[in-house]
């Protein structure tokens, strides 16, 4: 008899499905029982493709029973966000952020959440809160505390590397010389544990200099948060020159906080309208410029560290008198050296299938709805490509976005492919449909919706074998949107909803993690925190079937 | 020296450094002590052997693989597409040649050359379509329409990643 792959014994197939993308897995799986059989026997294969269909990749390896264990812990937490979805409040906690004396420039409330350790600058406190059940992190301190060489201006935590980066702006800068370089901003590198400088970062204070064309009198300010991805720690900014108001420009600032290495990029000539723009950190060399009227993919060069424009994915254009205001929503990085290996997550989001959700918020409010994006647009070859591409939306909206009418005061939050939505009513809506606006006095009730494509497959109700895109249920409603095309609204995907109602007042934001949801309600004088965890049910046989 | 007798009962005499890079005979030299006794090969025929030895007389002197690289799943991963210029004109045989390698290779415990044949078979699938699949390596499509139909639907969707 001849020797052909299936005389290979199983173990040896599964390592060389091992070594295949999910694509090809599944490609694998079509062509013939036995293939098909390996491939469901594998728990290591399954749970690849899972944390992949889920938006994560795995980064640390494992034995056969920590996959196994792995494995269920994902069957288990991706079967308690969907059927019929029932909430368990696991701590409550009322913060009092009134005995904290005012910070006279760190006054804007901010809130982060990594990894179950939760930030929050509130009234002049810094609270770090620890969810996790093995560690305890939790910090709180008076901003005046932190003693900052320069008046601080911005500041942001991330909880995971027990980083506190400070960002202090002169504000005005004098420019007499253009042969010299002068400080647009400098960044402090903090222990969120100690308040000392970070003991990884190069130096305690990073003067983050700038080159002046034309002499004058600037004004330097910030666009948006400074992000963190690992060692680097992007800073967007926009200098004015005050003499002629319409010469600004949009740079970045991209600093390896451990090495103490800075490097400036110009965004090109088109973001000159201002601050309109939002800036997403896929990864270190990766860089998404979304506006009013594109989204923009840059990549950071290799050799020479420059700043390049890839692919442009253009937005249908708005109406003139409703241009809308932008929020991004993404799941945190998770990359960097944690302080403690118990809060190193085994998973890190990748760019396989997590979702993007840009939140347009438009006046009048009855025109606002978010785009869900699939964020394999962000990946691919085209990026490598030497010229600027510009993709028209007919040729990517309809197949990577996902439309939902909305307004401005549901909450939003995004974890790899489950984005967490507050909605005033327990039923997930039509295609297309207007919900009310959440009543201050009244309820909201939460709602998971997941663009995981395996479930949504799985599911059986957005198949159709005739559509073009077989997982977009078509045909949506067309919705009155702040764009002049049309867009199709979508059936929410495999919607989970609690039917508890939670009070409207007060709420101010929530996290949804691999397994709780954390709901933060602000008052004055205090911050109330719920850590909600989904009730075990009966998991039965549902993921293979 | 070693002596080697393959399924085929063809004698082999190969160096003993050469040889021990295959993990079954290395423990097997351990075990019997140095010896004129030939070593029967009852899994492997000599012009699988052949190709074997030739592996491992090009690959002589380098490091074994730690036992505990084998952990180090990922890693292999990464590495998918990355074969030595000399192990890819190697291992361009045909199909029955190389699953025949990976056989042996996988019995005489030789992991750097498991790996080359795995690889290969990898990028062999690599990219293609389920057909293209079924062509590559005879496989008839034994599912009826209604499964065949369920079990696409079910793996589409990693189509565009």
């Amino acid at each position: 008899m001849a020797i052909e792959l299936f005389s290979l014994p199983t173990e040896l197939i599964w390592r060389i499905l091992s070594i295949l993308a999910p694509r090809d897995i599944c490609r694998c799986a079509i062509t013939c029982r036995a293939f098909w059989n390996m491939i469901q026997n594998s728990v290591r294969i399954q749970y690849q493709l899972e944390l992949y269909a889920q938006g994560f990749t795995k980064t640390t390896t494992m034995d056969s029973i920590g996959v196994s264990r792995e494995m269920s812990s994902l069957k288990r937490s991706t079967s308690l966000w969907r059927s019929g979805l029932h909430l368990n409040t696991v701590l409550e906690e009322r913060l009092m952020t009134s005995t904290f004396p005012e910070h006279p420039s760190l006054r804007w409330l901010r809130f982060g959440m990594k990894r179950g350790l939760l930030w929050m600058l509130v009234q002049g406190g810094l609270f770090i809160r620890d969810y996790n059940t093995n560690t305890n992190l939790s910090r709180t301190w008076a901003i005046h505390d932190l003693s900052s060489q320069h008046r601080p201006n911005f500041l942001t935590v991330d909880p995971l590397q027990d980083l506190v980066v400070i960002v202090s702006l002169p504000g005005i800068v004098t420019v007499t010389d253009t042969e010299q370089d002068y400080h647009a901003f400098w960044v402090e590198c903090r222990s969120a544990s100690s308040q000392h400088p970070h003991p990884d970062s190069a130096c305690a204070s990073l003067e983050c200099k700038h080159t002046f064309d034309i002499c004058g009198v600037y004004h330097v300010d910030l666009i948006g948060e400074p992000a963190i991805y690992g060692d680097y720690i992007f800073v967007f900014y926009y200098i004015e020159n005050k003499s002629y108001k319409r010469a600004s420009a949009t740079f970045m600032q991209a600093i390896d906080w451990r090495k103490g290495y800075v490097k400036s990029h110009l965004f090109p000539d088109y973001y000159q309208q201002g601050s309109q723009h939002q800036f997403y950190v896929v990864d270190q060399r990766t860089i998404v410029v979304i506006g009013s009227s594109f989204i923009t993919v840059h990549t950071l060069q290799d050799i020479d560290g420059s700043l390049r424009p890839r692919l442009t994915y253009l937005l249908p254009k708005c109406h003139h008198s409703s241009f809308p205001f932008m929020f991004v929503h993404a799941s945190p990085s998770f990359s960097g050296t944690a302080p403690h290996a118990d809060l190193m997550p085994g998973y890190v989001p990748s760019l396989e299938s997590q979702i993007v959700v840009l939140e347009l918020i438009s006046c009048p409010r009855t025109l606002s709805i978010i785009l869900v994006i699939d964020t394999v647009i962000f990946s691919g070859t085209a990026l490598q490509s030497e010229t600027h591409v510009k993709i028209p939306w007919s040729d990517w909206g309809p197949q990577y976005t996902c439309c939902f009418p909305h307004d401005p005061c549901y909450q939003i939050s995004v974890f790899g492919s489950k984005m967490a939505y507050t909605l005033p009513r327990d039923h997930s809506p039509e295609p297309g449909q207007r919900l009310e606006k959440l009543s201050a006095a009244g309820h909201f009730y939460i709602h998971i919706w997941d663009f995981n494509k395996r479930v949504i497959a799985r599911s059986g109700n957005f198949y159709n074998p005739d559509s073009p895109d077989p997982f977009i249920r078509k045909p949506g409603r067309v919705v009155q949107s702040c764009f002049d095309e049309e867009i199709i609204s979508n059936h929410p995907y495999t919607a989970t909803v609690c039917r508890a109602p939670f009070l409207t007042r007060g709420l101010r934001k929530l996290f949804l993690e691999q397994d709780r949801l954390i709901l933060t309600s602000v008052r004055p004088g205090t911050v109330d925190i719920q850590v909600l965890s989904p009730v075990q049910m009966d998991v039965g046989s549902d993921f293979t079937h | 020296m070693v002596h080697l007798v393959t399924s085929d009962n063809v004698e082999f005499v190969v160096d003993k450094e050469v040889v021990e890079r295959s993990v079954l005979i290395k423990n097997m030299l351990e075990d019997v002590g140095e010896t004129d006794q030939s070593i029967p090969l009852a899994n492997v025929s000599s012009a699988v052997l052949r190709k074997v030895i030739e592996y491992c007389e090009h690959h002589r002197g380098e490091p074994l693989p730690s036992a505990d690289a084998d952990q180090n799943q990922d890693e292999t991963r990464k590495r998918t597409t990355d074969i030595s210029e000399w192990d890819q004109k190697f291992i361009t045989v045909d199909q029955e040649m190389l699953f025949e390698i990976i056989l042996a290779a996988n019995y005489l415990d030789i992991k750097s050359l498991l790996d080359v044949g795995c690889k290969t078979v990898a990028n062999m699938i690599k990219g293609k379509t389920p057909d293209e699949i079924r062509r590559l390596f005879n496989i008839v499509n034994d599912f009826t329409p209604e499964e065949e139909a369920q079990i696409k639907k079910e793996n589409e969707w990693a189509e565009d990643r």
